[in-house]
């Protein structure tokens, strides 16, 4: 049994394919100007990579904000919904996920099944997300893989006082050319980061473990400021943590195979 | 007599200069990496335009981000004053300045002498600024002051739904994807900004006259939509927009050598 699942976000777009209980190929990418773009070239490199065709997939299950218009998916389920899946699927002991996306945050609540019992979300402002990690990277003459790594060299992280995307890129520039240095800059700018989601976790209950997802968690000082606020360590994922959704919705495509084949 | 008053805002830096009661020459550049070297920038160009040298500037007042580097200023103001003294120079009659800037708005009620009664800003969010304003236009590819001009404003504007610049953006990419006619867009995006700035307004309440400056109040076609939000008209003032606070900075400049 071959099931697909495909998450096309605002920045990056995910598929993972799937055989059983095995995952046989993921890609991600960066989005094209429509969903419907996104989703089918991330599919046709996911599906070259796993050496498969389209008519292969027996289901495909579509996520992310551009999952209405995913041609090849029989069906969409929200990323909430995915993200819990996906990630109590590689760690069973898992109870809190931390999505932090392109374009939102997330915190969700999953109980032992996996199931969403309760979430809040940022989806408002830009401070909290991968948008402002990537302006402020900008700002700074990195790439968005580079300001983790950067800011740990760092031995007197500056302080960033807004909140606010465009103020911050703004505080960045005049910090730049007081003379501080970029590793100084990049660690005040991960701790900001760190401290818009530990706001949002701070407006839930949380239980452990806790999991943080998307394509942020590849930011491993915004991984560990974030830690150090929350009191304790993430679990660490055996898969990229940015294709969580994707996998998530492979597995709900997976399940909504079953329910039909027993059905006929 | 000479003076001058130089304000080095977050995205462009103005000068102006006064001699007795006129206003002899003014200038408006981008604002650089350094505000010394912004203000110096404006400073000579409002000088050369004048044919006059920094010697012949008897006093001069600074105001804006920047004010406290700015190399030759002899005295620093705050914005919303200086605002105040420049707006009442050319309209007496002003008790509400709505001032549109670079990464700030302020709203004021002032009194007839140029005191702040009372104000607000936004300290929190870019939305409806003069920097919203240009990361549309990036996302658009057209200037700035296209968002005024007459052939750009749509019968059916768009909806932006976001506040956030970022998302905003995000969403005016989306619809140039999905088709929408410019003039659409830049419409939604005029109504965006009307709409942030009224709600500001409206955490103050407004007192006639009311008169708006800052750079974006150049784009005459979001004020006529304020206009019709907050329900009273708003007065222009016959000048550059952009430039009244550094003029305020330059009567004060006056005020204070006298």
């Amino acid at each position: 049994m071959i099931v697909a699942g495909c998450d096309v976000g605002s920045l990056t777009a995910e598929a993972v394919i799937m055989e059983d209980n095995r995952i046989l190929a993921y890609e991600i990418i960066r989005v094209r100007p429509r969903p419907e773009q996104s989703a089918s070239d991330v599919m046709n490199k996911t599906l070259e990579k796993a050496g498969l065709r389209i008519d292969d997939i027996e289901y495909c299950v579509s996520t992310g904000y551009g999952r209405g218009r995913i041609p090849f998916a029989q069906k969409n389920v929200s990323e909430i919904s995915c993200h819990g899946k996906g990630a109590h699927w590689l760690v069973p002991s898992i109870r809190t996920v931390v999505d932090v996306g392109g374009q939102d945050c997330k915190v969700i609540c999953l109980d032992d099944q996996g199931r969403v019992k309760n979430f809040v979300m940022n989806e408002k402002c830009a401070a909290g997300t991968g948008r402002f990690l990537e302006m402020m990277a900008k700002t700074l003459g990195l790439t968005i893989e580079e300001l983790g790594p950067v800011s740990l060299k760092s031995e007197n992280p500056v302080s960033i006082t807004s909140q606010c995307s465009v103020f911050t890129e703004f505080e960045t520039m005049v910090l730049i050319n007081e003379g501080k240095k970029i590793e100084d800059i990049a660690a005040g700018i991960n701790q900001a980061m760190a401290r818009r989601v530990y706001a949002l976790i701070n407006r839930i209950e949380i239980k452990k473990d806790l999991g943080i997802t998307g394509g942020v968690a590849k930011n491993v000082a915004v991984v560990k400021n974030l830690e150090e606020l929350i009191g304790f360590k993430a679990v660490e994922f055996p898969q990229d943590p940015q294709i969580m959704g994707a996998l998530g919705a492979a597995l709900f495509a997976k399940e909504n195979y079953l329910k039909q084949q027993r059905r006929k | 007599m000479i003076f001058a008053g130089c304000d080095v805002g977050t995205l462009t830096t103005k000068a102006v200069l006064l001699k007795n009661d006129q206003i002899l020459a003014y200038s408006i550049v981008t604002t650089e990496a350094k505000a010394e070297q912004s203000a110096r920038n404006a400073m000579n160009q409002a000088l050369s335009n004048a044919g006059i040298t920094i010697d012949n500037v008897k006093y001069c007042v600074g105001c804006g981000w920047g004010a406290a580097r700015i190399p030759f200023a002899n005295a620093t103001e705050s914005d919303i004053r200086c605002g105040a003294v420049g707006v009442l120079w050319l309209l007496p009659t002003a008790r509400t300045v709505i001032d549109v800037g670079g990464l700030f708005t302020r709203v004021a009620q002032i009194d007839k002498e140029g005191r702040v009664i009372d104000y607000v800003m936004n300290d929190k969010c870019a939305s409806g600024t003069g920097r919203f304003l240009e990361i549309m236009a990036e996302a658009l590819e057209i200037n700035p002051d296209d968002f005024d001009s007459p052939s750009l404003q749509g019968s059916h504007p768009v909806n932006i739904t976001s506040q956030c610049s970022v998302f905003a953006e995000s969403e005016v990419i989306t619809y140039v994807n999905e088709g929408s006619e410019i003039a659409n867009i830049v419409s939604g995006i005029n109504n965006s900004i009307a709409l942030r700035t009224a709600t500001l307004v409206g955490r103050l309440g407004v007192i006639e006259d009311v008169v708006i400056i800052g750079g974006v109040a150049k784009n005459q076609a979001m004020v006529k939509i304020l206009e019709e939000k907050i329900g009273v008209e708003i007065k222009k003032v016959k000048f550059d927009p952009q430039i009244v606070q550094a003029l305020g900075a330059a009567l004060i400049a006056k005020q204070k050598a006298g």
